[in-house]
């Protein structure tokens, strides 16, 4: 049996990389939502606040383990996998993600301990710092490794000397045509993805008549901060995609679903197709009609380009750039829906009793991480078949390691992964049956920042540490 | 100015803090089972939390760093370490993990989380020695891809360093024990210095030995320059003298910063040893690294933004100093 | 759906909102040019905060 290393080596990538971008992206949302939660605690002093805070705390404190041990595995598999792409690629992107440890892992390792475990140590102005310090540093991660990734997709700043990427303009290659936009886009999505996840379960509690406050809060702002982060995703998203068109139009191309060079005129919109890349041609396709034209073009008449005006061996597999991107935008759709309904709702001071909504939010939850996970396939299949567009193609790129090796590793990374996620869901899972307790009876402690460093150890019987067992 | 040094010295730090940050947490992760008390254990573990995150990520840092400033060394080095490599990840993402899964565990759940912990800690650290012998063995290169097998790091003198490189990380694990804990698990990491010290000093002899026969380019090492080389044997053997007899003593810390000194001389004999390839015995700092502009970008990121690092991770330990608080960080 | 009627106004709002969710989707993706798209953001934010900002004086479930 042939095992094919760059199957074997994208298989194992797409893997680890779909898995990790799960958390970073939860851990982002929620980390901003956290420093907004614990500023409104500050301001008000409504008990509410610091329940919201520590029982998302720890949903979060668990996310952020899985995607810091899953992100390091990635900084290795570049060249674990794609050995030849890190040798010309690391003078581009290395220097960069080598600013993102500098500047954002560290930062968010730092004041993690202080923000998870330091409730009893510090003052509140200073935990507050360090809850922004961590959103922060998911933040600036974010912008280093889009800047990286980004760079992938549109190159610039560089010169290719003796087969060797040589950086010639450092402000190009960070600032790349499609960083700007991209960046944006994902810190949106994270924003979204957050949101959506406090207000299915604010939803849960709120249909099971417990937590009623909790309940009510938690739904408001999950729901208001989605609302006005799902309109900016529109507007980003668009501006994004007539970026694509112009740097990578075969993305585009697989994305609508066409092959003709030339579409017919007026365009449907594809919903649905079973594409036949080895004839390029679909075997069967579903769509609204005119609607393409309208959505594409922004005309009523305006013809789209199809795959067929990429050469075959530059095109990337429509099947998956396709599904990708419709599975991604069919999400936002139906996540600007539930946003005007819940502004209607508002309106009529119905949203926290009417109940087709709170379940429909309950099934929401997750909408979020399938939109991202879907955008992310979007980006990196519709890149294919280069791995640095233009410059390198991925089946170039790959490890001088067996085929046999690819597999069995990538056989522990699903075994060990799929025990992570089990154990992520089930202690998710039983946190939220358990819900936020009663919050604690006394104000923390407030101090300067000289007191804050004399260290205090409280020995008083405060609030278990949220999650602890019984 | 010879950028290609500057970022090796910089990989040298970032690798150096790691081992010794890491090596703690590790050490005492691996000395979890040998405490059959579930509450001791949650001292232990309370002890390195807040702190493990920010250790590891030197580890990215000079895989990084690697890529950045010697991508050719890197495009070698990561199919030649393939499999330690990815038994590591998994082993520290097992480990990672656990921190926070033991807490929402109960009874028998929480115990395979402290098994994985241990577990996740004693390979991680195994595989690291590992591949510390199989650099020093030397990887298989043709001009400039690894051109050997990804099996060739299993032979008995890589194992030997794994073996040399988990008894260091122990001893370091019961010195940090000894600074942090209080009652029975201080007592725990008095037992366990006084046994893994002479194990450490034997290993890491028996290492410098095996590594002159094994790899020519140490013996010539040695002969190029044998002062500082055994000025290093030398001191390393007086301050593991001196950790013996600080174990249970009036200092808290002392067996810790002294354990933290055998590993920086063992790290600057190393060094010395291989310098100045990246590759060792294989490919000089200067064959492996990129252009200039890459090396500028980087080594200015990190000048200006290591020390603030550095600032704010000792203001992180800081906080957290003291004895760990025997019922936890929620008082 | 809750326990009151069926009412001529409620629908009339349901088909209202539904048009004016649709149009404001176009707007935003850019269907009717940038500008329109910008202010199509600004506007619905703006409607998005005030609604926001309305006192929530909604009654517990009986």
């Amino acid at each position: 049996m042939r095992l094919d290393p760059e199957v074997l080596a994208r298989i194992q990538f797409a893997f680890t990389v779909t898995f990790h971008i799960i958390f970073p992206t939860m851990s982002i949302g929620l980390a901003a939502f956290l420093v907004i939660i614990e500023g409104l605690w500050l301001k008000t002093k409504e008990p509410v606040y610091l329940q919201i805070y520590r029982f998302w705390m720890g949903i979060f404190a668990m996310g952020f383990g899985v995607g810091v041990v899953t992100g390091i595995v990635l900084s290795f598999e570049f060249g674990l996998g794609f050995a030849k792409f890190a040798q010309i690629a690391g003078p581009a992107i290395g220097p960069m993600i080598g600013l993102e440890v500098l500047t954002a892992f560290f930062l968010e390792a730092g004041f993690l301990g202080v923000m998870l475990f330091g409730l009893h140590r510090v003052g509140p102005k200073l935990h507050f710092f360090a809850t922004c310090m961590v959103a922060l540093g998911t933040q600036l991660s974010a912008s280093w490794i889009l800047s990286a990734n980004s760079w992938m997709q549109t190159p610039d700043g560089v010169a290719i000397q003796n087969g060797r990427v040589v950086v010639t303009n450092w402000l190009k290659v960070v600032d790349n045509p499609s960083w700007l936009l991209r960046l944006p886009h994902m810190l949106m999505a994270a924003f979204i993805t957050g949101s959506f996840f406090v207000a299915g379960v604010g939803a849960w509690y709120l249909l099971c008549g417990k937590h009623e406050i909790f309940g009510r809060r938690t739904v408001s702002l999950g729901i208001g901060f989605a609302t006005v982060a799902m309109a900016c995703q529109l507007f980003i998203g668009d501006l994004l995609y007539g970026t694509m068109l112009h740097y990578q139009p075969s993305k585009m191309q697989a994305a609508e679903g066409f092959w003709e060079e030339n579409s017919a005129s007026p365009a449907p919109y594809n919903w649905i197709i079973v594409p036949d890349q080895a004839h390029q041609r679909n075997r069967f396709t579903l769509g609204t009609p005119v609607l393409g034209s309208i959505w594409l073009t922004h005309s009523l008449k305006g013809r789209v380009a199809g795959l067929k005006n990429t050469p075959r061996d530059q095109q990337p597999t429509m099947s998956m750039v396709f599904y990708g991107f419709h599975t991604m935008y069919t999400m936002a759709i139906l996540m600007f829906f539930i946003v005007v309904v819940s502004l209607w709702l508002r309106l009529q001071k119905r949203l926290f009793t009417t109940r087709w909504f709170l379940r429909a939010l309950v099934i929401m939850t997750p909408a979020g991480f399938i939109a991202t996970i879907a955008g992310w396939y979007t980006a990196e299949t519709g890149r294919q078949p280069w791995v640095i567009w233009g410059i390198l193609r991925t089946a170039d790129a790959v490890s001088p390691v067996p085929g046999g090796a690819l597999l069995s590793t990538l056989i522990a990374f699903v075994s060990i992964y799929a025990l992570f996620i089990t154990a992520f869901l089930v202690f998710t899972f039983r946190m939220i049956r358990r819900g936020p307790e009663a919050a604690p009876d006394h104000a923390e402690a407030s101090g300067s920042l000289k007191n804050a460093l004399r260290t205090q150890v409280m020995n008083h019987a405060g609030a278990a540490y949220p999650g602890e067992g019984g | 100015m010879d950028l290609p040094l500057f970022s090796a010295a910089f990989a040298a730090l970032a690798i150096a803090l790691y081992v010794m940050l890491d090596g703690f947490d590790l050490g005492v992760g691996a000395l979890l089972l040998t405490e059959p008390d579930e509450n001791l254990r949650d001292q232990m573990i309370d002890s390195i939390m807040p702190m493990w995150d920010g250790n590891e990520t030197w580890l990215v840092m000079t895989g990084v760093t690697l890529l950045a400033a010697f991508p050719v060394a890197y495009g070698i080095l990561m199919p030649a370490l393939y499999l330690p490599l990815i038994i590591m990840l998994l082993s520290l993402g097992l480990r990672g993990v656990s921190f926070d899964f033991r807490f929402q565990a109960a009874g028998q759940s929480r115990r395979f989380w402290d098994v994985a912990f241990s577990l996740g800690s004693i390979a991680a650290a195994s595989m690291q020695g590992l591949i510390l012998g199989g650099l020093l063995q030397g990887v298989t290169i043709t001009g400039r891809e690894f051109s050997g097998s990804v099996f060739d790091i299993f032979h008995p003198f890589p194992i030997v360093t794994a073996v040399a490189v988990l008894a260091g990380y122990v001893v370091l694990g019961g010195g940090w024990l000894h600074l942090k804990a209080t009652a029975a698990v201080r007592r725990l990491a008095e037992r366990s210095l006084r046994r893994t010290t002479p194990i450490f000093v034997a290993l890491a002899i028996a290492t410098c030995i095996a590594a002159a026969s094994v790899q020519p380019g140490v013996k010539a090492a040695w002969a190029a320059h044998p002062t500082p080389l055994i000025m290093i044997v030398v001191l390393f053997f007086a301050v593991s003298a001196v950790l013996m007899t600080a174990i249970g003593g009036r200092s808290d810390i002392r067996p810790f910063t002294l354990a933290l000194l055998q590993f920086a001389l063992g790290i600057a004999g190393t060094v010395l040893v291989i310098y100045p390839d990246i590759v060792p015995f294989r490919l000089t700092v200067w064959d492996a690294s990129s252009a200039r502009l890459s090396q500028i970008f980087l080594l200015t990121g990190a000048a200006i933004v290591t020390p603030v690092v550095l600032g704010y991770s000792a203001f992180a330990y800081s906080v957290f100093r003291g004895k760990t608080p025997e019922k936890g960080w929620e008082g | 759906m809750s326990a009151a009627p069926f009412s001529v106004w409620r629908a009339i709002g349901v088909v209202l909102t539904t048009l004016l969710g649709f149009a404001f989707f176009n707007a935003l993706i850019g269907v009717f040019g940038l500008s329109a798209a910008v202010i199509a953001l600004l506007l619905f934010i703006a409607l998005a905060v005030l609604i926001f900002r309305l006192p929530q004086t909604e009654r517990a479930r009986q």
